[in-house]
């Protein structure tokens, strides 16, 4: 059992699912008294799985097995797309990513899958000869308890491939990002075994999410190159060997505060590597922060100040200009990932009003995030963990008379005639000073042509019925 | 029996069943699984099926099964999910679809909805691990069809068929397909019901029964719905071996609708030299640089067969190789599709293969290397085109790389489109 890790639920001082005003929620969790919060009524969400593949499937050289019945491999056709339009963009050939599913089905429920999964396993090898294969389990191979570490066990002598298990059954969490630190977890117990690091100075890893596209790479990398320093991006389509060199790394950092924390932690400890995770490079402010932080680490804060000054006299023309325009506007600001607190950030940059606020989960790193942004937003905020109930949102969107939406669940706020952005976009920068001037051009056009959601929603409804909208949007918490 | 299979070209069977519903505008379904089973599926079954989303639903209602459901049964948070589902969603129906987790731990979802004896709600019983997409379909239109078509009162309409065997999301083009044998009929004034689409609603479910017969555009799929009708409202069934494309093959599909409904012939023949001077018009400006290509199809069933049936019979194009990638169990039915695929005007059928492992089909290609020079496949084929330096077309299912609303290539005008889109540089490589 040592290779499942740890739910996020399990973690100290993390709490899901609820809401209320800002000031109300800190005081809770201040108090102690946060608790975990269910729902009498959801809507689907995300499971570990996904947020699994997310970290697994673009290992260059990599096969990756779905340990499950046909439709678990949904979210690997899906990823599939992600990895071809990288691979497009940076003029690598077309080529598909390598998913197998054990397929299984009623019989295997019954008699038990480990067969499948030895034969999944060896068609890997003899069809791709990889060097990482990625082993994801699902609800039905955990119900059934499959004993894939025993597989391993019995089959990783011999092989090349390095065989990674990773305990993402759906049923397991509630709280997706549970599926990313299952796979980080299985990273870090499977593909840093025998390492002998050489310190590499100029070396940092950085952390990239999959919706990191290949433009905002080329930047990220151009910022580091600033300090002197070289970029060893994981995990989205990083290799084998990029992996183990990050024991070599002189530091580490993240594009996502809550993403891999685990991972850095251990390279910390194990290899005695710092890392800074807690700012991302999103909003002017932060954007500083970040690349400062990890100048310091390496002694290069001249050359930082530098480069941001040369970046900040090409782009902020244009952002404060655009500032004037959109300062003001009444902004609901929701998504799934963490990067929706660098939102609240970048409301200090456009002046927006904050009037929500959702994030996926709360934990000391959120609260004292928060406590620093409050300023921004004001205690009256509506803050809720809810992670994605869009009955919720509707209901919350129509009363809160937003400008408009920024963060994950556009399609809904557009089909509510609310002008919508997702900063997710990976065809182009969404990083650093670069990233926030082309953000700053897409909210004001947003907001300068709102024909199309203004139009629609006028046209189609919500499946939600008329009397929801009335209701209090968290009647169904318990 | 199902194997592993490399990158899958179905979904399971709640995918299959949840895309079926989700095809008929204000269905709510309510899923009975884990938490991620609505994403999966959707990335897995709609999102490959030409990026549309669905029309009506969000997110649909879900019990997300968590280990405490899994330990100690999950009907409890299914009996609030539904009361909470028919509180704020605004539906016609109400269906529960359970996912692998209720499937293993054997709830007993049926006990929870008689429940609730005043809401148009029903069961379909859709672990994933019990098959594929098309069994969804097949499952979805048994639990409709069992819970909403009511006998017949009077005499059958003469006038109007019933519609099945097109699969919602895995035929790419279903909804440009409907409309165009919806719209070919109408011209022989005959009415449609085509149960899926946007100008649908549950309410043809309802008055099936009245059709004068049903039309079944598959040699396998839909037995079952045929035998529900034959024995229990009297309506007989039509099959053909796919969805009519290109003049010839909707011609022969016109008159036999014709003959069973005993339509005017001489309604149907001006009908059908309309319709064939319309396209013939539009072929004829094609003849200046329209190429002869050895053709490799590589997808479902019913598309591969139509397709070539258009390519081969109308277009002057040589078949070699066909593919197809449905998981089918029965032999009598694999033996149909075969059979279906040799019926060309051409003295040489092309060779059939019945796979559905990308690895193997790719192997396939390649062993037909010399001989193909064209490729209609999914999005999975453009690796293999690009290697063999194949022309390559975007035709079947998984395809997330183009968005498709009402495109189809079925029927008499569908094909001019298909002509565009391989004469389109995109497609081209």
């Amino acid at each position: 059992m040592a290779g499942r890790g740890l739910n996020r639920e399990g973690r100290h001082n993390t709490y899901y699912g609820d809401a209320g005003a800002f000031c109300e929620m800190d005081h809770k969790f201040r108090a102690g008294c946060m608790q975990n919060v269910n729902r009498t009524f959801m809507q689907a969400q995300q499971c570990p799985l996904v947020t699994a593949v997310r970290v697994m499937q673009s290992i260059h050289n990599s096969v990756i097995i779905a340990h499950a019945p046909l439709g678990c491999a949904g979210g690997m056709a899906m990823e599939n797309g992600n990895v071809k339009l990288y691979r497009a963009m940076t003029g690598a050939p077309h080529e598909n990513s390598r998913i197998l599913s054990t397929n299984l089905d009623e019989r295997d429920i019954i008699m038990g899958g480990e067969d499948k999964l030895r034969r999944a396993i060896g068609e890997a090898v003899r069809r791709y000869d990889p060097e990482v294969i990625s082993i994801m389990m699902s609800c039905a191979s955990g119900i059934i308890g499959d004993d894939v570490e025993a597989v391993i066990e019995e089959m990783q002598p011999g092989l090349k491939a390095v065989l990674v298990p990773v305990f993402c059954e759906g049923f397991r969490s509630k709280i997706p990002i549970t599926g990313s630190d299952v796979a980080f977890h299985g990273i870090q117990r499977y593909l840093f075994r025998d390492i002998h690091p050489v310190r590499q100075d100029n070396l940092v890893n950085v952390i990239i999410l999959p919706t990191c596209g290949a433009l905002d790479r080329a930047y990220l990398t151009e910022m580091l190159a600033a300090l002197g320093l070289e970029a060893n991006f994981l995990p989205f389509a990083g290799s084998l060997a990029d992996f183990r060199r990050m024991a070599s790394a002189r530091v580490s950092t993240s594009i996502c505060s809550a993403f891999a924390d685990d991972l850095l932690a251990y390279l910390q400890r194990t290899y005695d590597i710092p890392y800074t995770r807690f700012v991302l490079p999103i909003g002017s402010e932060e954007t500083d922060e970040w690349l400062r932080g990890i100048a310091r680490e390496v002694g290069r804060e001249p050359e930082a100040e530098a480069y941001l000054t040369r970046e900040r006299a090409k782009y902020m023309p244009k952002i404060r200009e655009i500032r004037q325009r959109i300062r003001g506007k009444r902004v609901v600001i929701t998504t799934n990932l963490m990067r929706s607190l660098s939102n609240v950030a970048l409301a200090r940059d456009f002046g927006f009003e904050v009037v929500a606020v959702q994030t996926a989960l709360y934990d000391d790193f959120l609260s004292d995030e928060l406590t620093k942004l409050s300023d921004t937003f004001g205690p009256e905020t509506l803050l809720t963990l809810n992670g994605a109930q869009a009955y919720e949102q509707a209901n919350l969107i129509r009363k809160l008379d937003a400008d408009l939406f920024l963060g994950m669940g556009v399609d809904q706020a557009r089909r509510q005639g609310v002008p919508a952005v997702f900063q997710v976009d990976r065809k182009d920068v969404t990083f650093g000073y670069r990233g926030l001037a082309s953000l700053a051009v897409k909210l004001a056009d947003a907001l300068d042509n709102p024909n199309f959601v203004k139009k629609l929603a006028a046209h189609k409804k919500l499946p939600y019925r008329d009397a929801w909208y009335a209701e209090n949007a968290f009647k169904y918490i318990v | 029996m199902p194997e592993i299979l490399e990158n899958p070209r179905a979904s399971c069977l709640m995918g299959g069943a949840l895309g079926t519903l989700l095809a008929i505008p204000r269905v709510v379904p309510i899923l009975h699984t884990g938490p991620g089973c609505s994403q999966m599926t959707h990335l897995g079954q709609i999102h490959q099926g030409g990026l549309k989303a669905e029309s009506y639903m969000v997110t649909p209602p879900c019990t997300v099964m968590l280990e405490k459901e899994i330990v100690f049964g999950g009907l409890d948070r299914l009996r609030e999910t539904i009361r909470g589902a028919i509180e704020v969603f605004d539906g016609d129906l109400y269906c529960v679809l359970t996912g692998c987790t209720a499937g293993i731990i054997g709830d007993d979802v049926g006990s929870v909805i008689a429940e609730f004896q005043d809401v148009p709600l029903v069961f379909a019983d859709t672990a994933g691990f019990k098959g594929d997409t098309y069994a969804g379909y097949e499952t979805a239109l048994r639990v409709l069809s069992d819970a909403l078509t009511r006998p017949r009162a009077g005499a059958p309409d003469r006038r109007t068929v019933n519609l099945f065997g097109i699969v919602p999301y895995q035929d790419l083009y279903w909804q440009g397909n409907l409309n165009e044998i919806r719209r070919i009929l109408a011209r022989l004034g005959v009415k449609t019901n085509t149960f899926f689409g946007v100008e649908e609603s549950v309410g043809a479910f309802r008055q099936a029964a009245r059709a004068a017969c049903n039309l079944i555009f598959s040699p396998w799929l839909a037995r079952e719905v045929e035998q529900v009708f034959r024995d229990r409202h009297g309506v007989e069934s039509l099959r053909f071996d796919c969805c009519p494309m290109g003049p010839t093959e909707t011609t022969r599909f016109v008159r036999a609708v014709g003959g069973a409904l005993g339509l005017d012939p001489a309604r149907v023949e001006a009908v059908i030299a309309e319709e064939e001077a319309y396209v013939y018009s539009f072929f004829s400006t094609l003849a200046g640089y329209m190429e002869q290509h050895r053709v490799a199809l590589v997808g479902d069933a019913g598309t591969v067969t139509a397709t070539l049936r258009f390519l081969v019979n109308d277009f002057g194009q040589i078949p070699v190789l066909a593919v197809v990638t449905d998981q089918i169990e029965d032999a009598d039915a694999r033996a149909a599709v075969e059979a279906a695929l040799g019926a060309l005007e051409f003295p040489r059928p092309p060779a059939v293969f019945l796979e559905n492992d990308q690895w193997r089909i790719k192997e396939i290609l390649r062993a037909y290397r010399d001989e193909i020079t064209q490729i209609y496949g999914s999005a999975l084929e453009r690796e293999t085109a690009l290697e063999l330096r194949c022309k390559y077309v975007n035709h079947t299912f998984p395809c997330s790389e183009k968005l498709i609303f009402d495109k189809g290539y079925a029927g008499y005008r569908g094909c001019l489109k298909l002509l565009e889109d391989i004469h389109t540089r995109n497609h081209l490589i």
